[in-house]
């Protein structure tokens, strides 16, 4: 696999969870290859009958870079929050391009064929989930953080669960109820 | 809705969901003790949890790996390729991205097309786009782009 890049500031994590939103930001280029590399692995036909554990490949990352003397990166749980937080930004950031560019347009003609439109759709769902995500952390953070985890950043309970310090059958407690009520807040915007 | 509202409805949407479906109206009316505003809203929960099915249970990542791509419309504006610097985008469709650009050698507009990549993920379509390309640069005709 191709390496992790180095931080080169290992002090993002810490402002990340000390509440520096724009941390977060900084953070992007520096895992952005091994997000695409996740990507291209589900748009390949590899993907069929054979998962790639996002778990393993963050494990790898999070390894490569505590391995490194040089760096004090001791908290794996920011590491794999600050993954699955930034992987939800940036879908949600470019399904919000792709949708300005279709209702902006401009000069730019946009023409989309069976494959585009199925993109199209499932990003426009996942800008109503994050919407409705919003809401939910407003009132009850722990089991927005469960879906990021789950949703964005692919843990399994079992992950979930030793992550959040939690049982699993908390966990699965919480996602049952996270669901439904996400479910029921995309139906009502969507009618689906 | 007060945080001890919220609670509350959570407890109960799990005691609910525990129960088997025919047990489930009976259980709802009793606990709520007359509270028809609680009844509703975890009966509501209940009958999406029902319908939710797959819903989120796959991965976004897996779902629309596109989004994680550098696909990002427009994303080449002002870069340089070989001797071709990108001024704007023209065109965005399924099979890729158009851009307008300047032959810095001799001096004239192009078109440049880039491809998804989730078609270079792929060998074969990505042999045929190639030969498509040469295809087209065969072709010498004014109503034809060159290629």
């Amino acid at each position: 696999m191709s390496p992790f890049l180095p931080f080169h500031d290992t002090r993002l994590l810490a402002d990340w969870s000390g509440g520096d939103n724009s941390a977060l930001e900084r953070l992007i280029p520096l895992v952005q290859p091994e997000l695409h590399r996740l990507a291209h692995h589900y748009m390949s036909r590899e993907a069929i009958g054979h998962t790639l554990q996002t778990t393993a490949l963050l494990n790898e990352a999070y390894l490569h870079l505590v391995d490194d003397p040089k760096r004090s990166w001791q908290n794996r749980t920011h590491f794999v929050a600050a993954a699955a937080q930034l992987m939800r930004r940036i879908m949600v950031d470019h399904a919000r391009e792709r949708r300005a560019l279709k209702r902006g347009g401009g000069a730019v003609k946009v023409e989309l064929d069976d494959a585009a439109l199925v993109t199209e759709r499932r990003s426009e769902e996942l800008l109503a989930l994050d919407e409705a995500l919003e809401k939910l952390a407003m009132l009850d953070p722990r089991k927005t953080q469960i879906v990021e985890l789950r949703y964005f950043g692919g843990l399994t309970v079992e992950e979930t669960a030793e992550f959040l310090q939690l049982s699993q059958r908390m966990v699965e407690r919480e996602w049952m109820m996270a669901k439904a009520w996400l479910y029921r807040a995309l139906s009502e915007a969507n009618d689906i | 809705m007060t945080s001890e509202r919220w609670q509350q409805v959570n407890e109960l949407f799990q005691s609910v969901a525990e129960r088997v479906p025919e047990e489930r109206t009976t259980y709802l009316e009793a606990a709520c003790q007359g509270d028809e505003a609680l009844r509703r809203e975890v009966e509501s929960l209940i009958a999406s949890y029902e319908r939710a099915e797959n819903f989120i249970e796959s991965p976004a990542f897996e779902v629309v790996p596109e989004l994680l791509t550098n696909d990002r419309a427009g994303a080449m504006v002002g870069e340089s390729i070989a001797h071709y610097q990108i001024e704007s985008l023209i065109g965005v469709g399924g099979m890729g991205q158009v851009y307008l650009a300047r032959d810095q050698r001799l001096g004239r507009k192009v078109a440049l097309k880039f491809l998804p990549e989730r078609f270079t993920a792929n060998k074969g379509q990505l042999s045929r786009f190639k030969s498509e390309a040469r295809a087209a640069s065969a072709l010498n005709h004014p109503n034809i782009i060159t290629v």
